[in-house]
């Protein structure tokens, strides 16, 4: 909560995700984190008639019929979605009482949507905060910053990788400066969903029908390279009565397959595109970690798996490195650069 | 608010302040790069290409005896003593000069003129080595970057006055 007495700018650190938006910002000592559903629901209020507004969780549960994911492309991408945004980022920032007087760093994904980013000025000019400042930098360098060293890591060569829900992005970073952006709409946390949700009617032999948020569910809570263990679920038929079964393979071969992709454009795409621009980065860049960040470096021993993969295609040893939360991470960074740049002005 | 927002526009020596990281922001020659300096990046390649094919590289020992001073001359080696300076450090980049000296490959004036450029670079955080840490690829690269400069320098020479 933001404290009323308390006159200095508030540093916030702000990723609005295709999936999740978090909020990272300062309460008194310590450092709050908001993480929702980045989607919202309108009823109508009963008692009074008027318009409500559900956001996140609480939407995505009480209203599956009728809620909406406004950033599905990770911008948004027309006026409806972008007032959508608005009403949900607004309400986001009245729910966590976060001040104007504040300095907020937006993590932004580095694709090329001129539209999507015009429509997120919108959205951020509406939101209520910033007055101080609002400043944007790449998602996959706010989320490098809390695997290495934090802010002092703007000092080093890095290779950072953000594994997200609707893009794959990959640059290199030389003391701060970008080299290289590379993103793919083609190797998505979406449709590792999309697959899971094949996958299982495959493995029940069409029995079982799942939607994409079942699937990233099943993703979310079971997916693991470590120590994974078939799991069970039921559904109800439709004509009454449920239907038990178990899930041994789908899960695992949609990630599989993921990690795979990724290592393959990293591998054959990105790096050559570095080395071709900038061979010393490429050669210092591989000496040092290699950072993982977004949603899908949540799954257990991703990481692990990504550097072994990795090491056997380049036939060299690469070392992959995750913040404790990637999830999390670009926020955390964010946050990070808001902090010293509040402090700056 | 469109430059504020656009991820690929940031202000990297507004980032390297807030970060408390002293120095050019850019590494050595202050050039901001994002997605369009890919660009300008391979028309810089093409120049060097140009430079290079126009000029045969010196054929005799030592390798690079004038420092070149064209533009991209003075690019290129910042890029390698920046190359050097992150691999071993200050101490191991000016010992990988005098190695190479040494060796043949620069004229002592030519050292003494790539030390003094080093000293004006700024030494990387926390990077020590020696030239006992520089592989067989990393010396390669070196003598890649001195073949481009005595080209440079050749090129420099032959052009009237």
């Amino acid at each position: 909560m933001a404290d009323d007495e308390d006159a200095e700018t508030m540093p916030i650190g702000v990723k609005l995700g295709s999936t999740r938006t978090v909020l990272v910002y300062p309460d008194g000592d310590d450092i709050e984190v908001a993480r929702t559903l980045t989607c919202l629901a309108t009823y109508e209020d009963a008692l009074t008639g008027e318009e409500r507004v559900l956001y996140g969780q609480e939407a995505a549960e009480e209203y599956p019929d009728r809620v909406q994911f406004m950033l599905r492309s990770g911008l948004p991408e027309d006026d409806e979605n972008a007032a959508l945004a608005a009403t949900f980022f607004e309400t986001l920032v009245d729910e966590h009482d976060l001040p104007e007087d504040s300095a907020v760093v937006y993590a932004i994904p580095t694709i090329e949507n001129d539209a999507g980013l015009k429509n997120l000025e919108s959205v951020v000019e509406d939101s209520g905060i910033g007055d101080k400042l609002v400043r944007s930098y790449p998602e996959s360098l706010c989320g490098a910053l809390p695997a290495l060293d934090g802010l002092d890591a703007v000092d080093r060569i890095l290779v950072a990788v953000n594994l997200g829900s609707t893009n794959l992005e990959a640059c290199a970073y030389r003391r701060g400066e970008q080299l290289s952006p590379f993103a793919t709409g083609g190797v998505t946390g979406n449709e590792i969903d999309r697959r899971i949700a094949n996958y299982v009617e495959e493995e029940t032999q069409g029995r079982v029908n799942i939607d994409r948020t079942t699937a990233r569910e099943y993703k979310e809570e079971h997916a693991d390279f470590v120590d994974y263990e078939p799991f069970t679920d039921v559904i109800q038929q439709p004509g009454g009565g449920s239907h038990e079964y178990t899930i041994e393979d789908s899960v695992m071969d949609a990630v599989d397959e993921y990690v795979d992709e990724v290592v393959e454009e990293v591998a054959n795409t990105f790096l050559p595109e570095l080395a071709n621009d900038y061979m010393k980065v490429y050669q210092l860049a591989l000496d040092e970690p290699v950072v993982l960040t977004g949603g899908m470096a949540c799954i257990p021993g991703l990481a692990d798996e990504v550097e072994t993969r990795l090491s056997e295609t380049l036939q060299r040893e690469v070392t992959v490195v995750t913040a404790d939360r990637p999830d999390l991470a670009a926020a955390e960074g964010a946050q990070s650069i808001a902090a010293r740049l509040a402090d700056a002005e | 608010m469109a430059g504020r927002l656009n991820p690929t526009e940031y202000d990297i020596g507004e980032l390297r302040r807030a970060a408390d990281v002293s120095g050019d922001p850019a590494g050595s020659m202050g050039v901001r790069t994002h997605a369009r300096d890919v660009v300008r990046s391979k028309v810089y390649e093409a120049v060097a290409e140009r430079e290079l094919t126009a000029a045969p590289a010196a054929r005799s020992r030592p390798f690079l005896d004038d420092q070149p001073s064209s533009l991209v001359a003075v690019r290129t080696t910042y890029e390698w003593l920046d190359f050097l300076q992150r691999r071993v450090g200050d101490d191991g980049a000016r010992e990988a000069l005098s190695y190479y000296e040494r060796i043949g490959w620069l004229s002592p004036a030519a050292e003494e003129r790539l030390r003094d450029h080093l000293a004006a670079l700024n030494p990387p955080l926390s990077r020590e080595g020696s030239l006992a840490d520089l592989d067989a690829d990393d010396h390669r690269l070196s003598y890649d970057y001195v073949t481009k400069l005595s080209a440079f320098a050749a090129r420099e020479r032959e052009r009237p006055e």
